[in-house]
């Protein structure tokens, strides 16, 4: 099959499960606001939401079996690998919703709109504007980051490969490298790749960075007036099940014995002394990634023109291989050979890998909180009153540095269990803890190995928890 | 934002002193590049440090970075060497970096004990410890026995039948062993026969394995280390050898080489005399992967399956043929890739 085959069967994948995950969203979304109205746990979403902090490694080794069981129909192959990218992309749906500042586009302002009723193809693109600018407007930027999710994604896709399916471009563009076919080709191959994710990025930024409300409850009131349609209800919570059972509960309940088994064993075993000591290089690495993406794009965001911030990203879109090849290829150079063994390129190229991910979530959450809240919070803190001025410094937590946090940890989570750059940058002396686990799990399944699974996804998150704990407290 | 940026650059500082500090306190360190699995080489390599009090640092090659690979990277790294010694889990990429000048002679007093096939004559590379190419059958569904396999091979449909992605690893080895023996325009018709019958290609040999393993698949064709992988899991399955058309077998042994202008060359003679010994390979024998010996070793040392093997790689073919094949049939396989 051919790369620009290849490369519109990924993409056309990639809308059909955004798209589905899209509409089975909406009737959860009107939930979601209902529930915040009433103050209630939001359950559904919540489940939504698990199967993101599951990693893909994990996912795909624990699906890799599962899918030799179709009886190798690549329609079946093809269909469980969407369904477990549903459940990723459903996940995002959620957290947009809850970072995607609403618009200053009211229910009653479309109603307007509708009441005019001008049919004109130019009437008509301006309702659909203000329906992605309005009501739709988070659903438009997490269907934009679901098919750049889909897009993007090779972990699952290789490990469930059979018979070439499912296709992905990630998946063949590994292959052809190690087929020996040149960097250069292989840059040029990822060129319309590059180009499909910049045009996704630049319309996710574009409805991002529209025109938004500082009053959360405008968007939110628009869906809860909606009636909802119970059968929609129920096909989504349904869905949303689903993707809960096998993306979470199925890795977890396969995982879990062994894993729990696996820590007992290294509490009395010296390797536990090792293997933290290796998750946390590991984690400091990523972190430092994570911190640093995360400030550039805070930079750039606030500093450049849109031009500069999409030409900055673009170099971030290219499929982790062709990055990581790149950058070993200018590490070798004469110029920059003294720095090849250290971990310098690694840290360079998860930061360009991560950059995109750093605006988007950059951008969100300054659309989200207003200046005048935290100008207002910083005003409060320098009241004589020691209550007051405790109350303005948790103001400025939630207003400004616990937003920094949870993008910090979100990065940081991308960056330790994303294995190609990791693998291929590393320096001799530090073997991410992502690699072992890798190989490890080639071998199948042992009780140390998933002792040292749960170990590397509760340590970094229970890291950052603590420090950012530390960071509230020294702040306040 | 200012006190963020100044963490970060404190953050950033330490980090890089930290990763100068300890590439410079291990600049003493042997470095190795490792192909053969981590699970079963890192015990090989902690003995030797405790024997020698050489501290070691390992990369592996990892089964993410089959792409790059150890190799690649010493093709590339080749002016300016990081890695002392190259231990391969196959010998046709080492006969490739000799010919890429990148390895430099050692005639280990330990290769004596090798046989002729599986070394180099002037020292480039010494094969120790072998895996052999076999065809893994579900027990439950095939008698496992050569003709019974042979005939199940013969039929019009092979969708019950597994086979790894020929451009990686061992795949590729047999690849190129059935080019150098049968001719590359003969293997195309035999792979493009494999295919029009339906055969299934997996991603690589641990899930041509797998197939096999659950039922999906009666045959697949994998190495030694990965059927006993599942055998030791009580798995129902058992190896029967591939043989090339001229009836040999195809050993795989690991090679052993030193680089040319490496940092530590006289601890790296040490290593590699360490593991072309015969508690080496004895231990190798009795590991996981079941490595089989193919130099003089205590036969009583050696466990009761793997001495059947090493009955099977005394008919190993000789890889040097197949080395002159291997960036042929990589080539056809781009292109077939590429549609071109």
């Amino acid at each position: 099959m051919s790369f620009s085959l290849v490369l519109c069967w990924s993409l056309i994948r990639a809308i059909v499960v955004s798209t589905f995950a899209a509409a089975c969203y909406v009737p959860v979304r009107r939930s979601l606001a209902s529930h915040s109205v009433n103050r209630a746990i939001p359950w559904w979403p919540l489940f939504a939401v698990a199967p993101l902090l599951i990693p893909d490694l994990l996912l795909g080794f624990t699906y890799r079996l599962a899918s030799t069981s179709f009886d190798f129909s690549p329609i079946t192959t093809e269909l469980f690998y969407g369904l477990l990218l549903l459940t990723k992309v459903l996940g995002i749906q959620v957290v947009c919703q809850w970072l995607v500042p609403p618009s200053t586009v009211s229910a009653s302002s479309i109603h307007l709109w509708k009441l005019t009723r001008q049919k004109s193809w130019s009437g008509q693109r301006t309702h659909l504007r203000l329906l992605l600018s309005g009501p739709y407007r988070s659903v438009a930027v997490g269907w934009t980051l679901g098919v750049l999710w889909c897009f993007q994604e090779f972990e699952t896709a290789a490990l469930l490969q059979i018979e070439q399916h499912p296709i992905a471009w990630t998946v063949w563009l590994f292959d052809a490298k190690a087929a020996n076919e040149p960097l250069a080709n292989c840059l040029i191959l990822a060129c319309p790749a590059i180009a499909i994710q910049g045009v996704l990025i630049v319309v996710c930024l574009a409805t991002l960075m529209g025109r938004t409300s500082g009053d959360n409850n405008v968007a939110v009131n628009t869906d809860s007036e909606r009636p909802s349609n119970s059968y929609g209800h129920v096909a989504s919570r349904i869905v949303i099940s689903l993707g809960f059972v096998f993306a979470v509960a199925g890795p977890l309940l396969w995982n879990s014995a062994i894993g729990i088994q696996g820590l007992w064993e290294f509490t009395s075993t010296a390797t536990l002394r090792t293997n933290v000591q290796h998750i946390a290089k590991s984690t400091l690495v990523a972190g430092l990634s994570a911190i640093g993406s995360w400030l550039l794009a805070r930079w750039l965001f606030r500093t450049c023109s849109h031009r500069i911030m999409v030409a900055a990203v673009l170099p971030g879109l290219l499929s982790p291989l062709v990055l990581s090849l790149l950058l070993l290829s200018v590490f070798l150079s004469p110029v920059f050979r003294t720095l090849y063994d250290s971990l310098l390129p690694l840290v360079i190229a998860q930061m360009v890998w991560l950059l995109p991910r750093a605006l988007l979530l950059c951008v969100a959450f300054d659309r989200r909180i207003q200046s005048e809240q935290i100008y207002s919070a910083r005003l409060l803190q320098r009241s004589s009153a020691s209550d007051v001025r405790k109350q303005a410094g948790r103001l400025i937590w939630v207003l400004q540095h616990r937003p920094a946090w949870i993008s910090v940890t979100i990065l940081l989570v991308m960056a330790f269990w994303e294995v190609t750059i990791n693998s291929i940058l590393h320096p001799v002396s530090m073997t991410p803890t992502v690699c072992t686990l890798y190989s490890q799990m080639h071998f199948g399944h042992s009780e140390a190995l998933a002792g040292q699974t749960v170990l590397a996804i509760v340590f970094p998150l229970l890291a950052l928890a603590l420090l950012a704990q530390i960071w509230k407290l020294v702040r306040q | 934002m200012k006190f963020r940026s100044l963490l970060f650059v404190l953050l950033t500082a330490g980090i890089l002193w930290y990763s100068s500090r300890s590439s410079h306190s291990q600049s003493n360190r042997l470095v190795i590049y490792c192909a053969h699995d981590a699970t079963y080489a890192q015990p090989v390599l902690d003995d030797f440090t405790k024997q020698t009090g050489i501290e070691i640092n390992v990369r592996f090659d990892e089964e993410s970075n089959k792409s790059l690979g150890l190799t690649n990277l010493l093709i590339a790294e080749k002016d300016q060497p990081r890695c002392d010694v190259f231990w391969n889990n196959q010998t046709l990429g080492t006969i490739r970096l000799q010919n890429e000048g990148v390895l430099q002679p050692y005639l280990s007093p330990n290769a004596k004990r090798i046989p002729d096939t599986f070394k180099d004559p002037h020292g480039f590379w010494t094969g120790f410890a072998a895996r052999l190419r076999i065809y893994i059958v579900n027990t439950d569904l095939l008698e496992p026995t050569e003709d019974k396999v042979a005939q199940f091979l013969a039929q019009p449909d092979l969708s019950k039948v597994a086979i790894a992605k020929p451009i990686f690893g061992t795949t590729l080895s047999h690849y190129s062993v059935l080019a150098a023996e049968l001719g590359l325009e003969s293997l195309k018709l035999w792979h493009h026969d494999l295919h029009e019958r339906g055969i299934r290609e997996a991603r690589g040999n641990s899930m041509a394995k797998d197939l096999v393993v659950s039922g999906s698949c009666t045959v697949g064709f994998t190495d030694t280390d990965d059927a006993f992988a599942a055998i030791d899991r009580n798995a129902a399955v058992a190896m029967v050898p591939i043989r090339t058309p001229g009836g040999s077998t195809i050993c795989m042994p690991n090679s052993v080489a030193m680089i040319k202008d490496c940092q530590h060359p006289d601890q790296a003679k040490q290593l590699i005399d360490f593991l072309l010994s015969e508690a080496v390979e004895v231990s190798l024998a009795n590991g996981g992967a079941r490595q089989i010996p193919i130099g003089k070793v205590n036969a009583d040392l050696v466990p009761a399956d793997v001495q059947k093997l090493q009955t099977w790689a005394l008919d190993g073919v000789s890889l040097e043929p197949a080395s002159q094949q291997n960036e042929n049939v990589l080539d056809w396989l781009r292109s077939e890739m590429m549609g071109e």
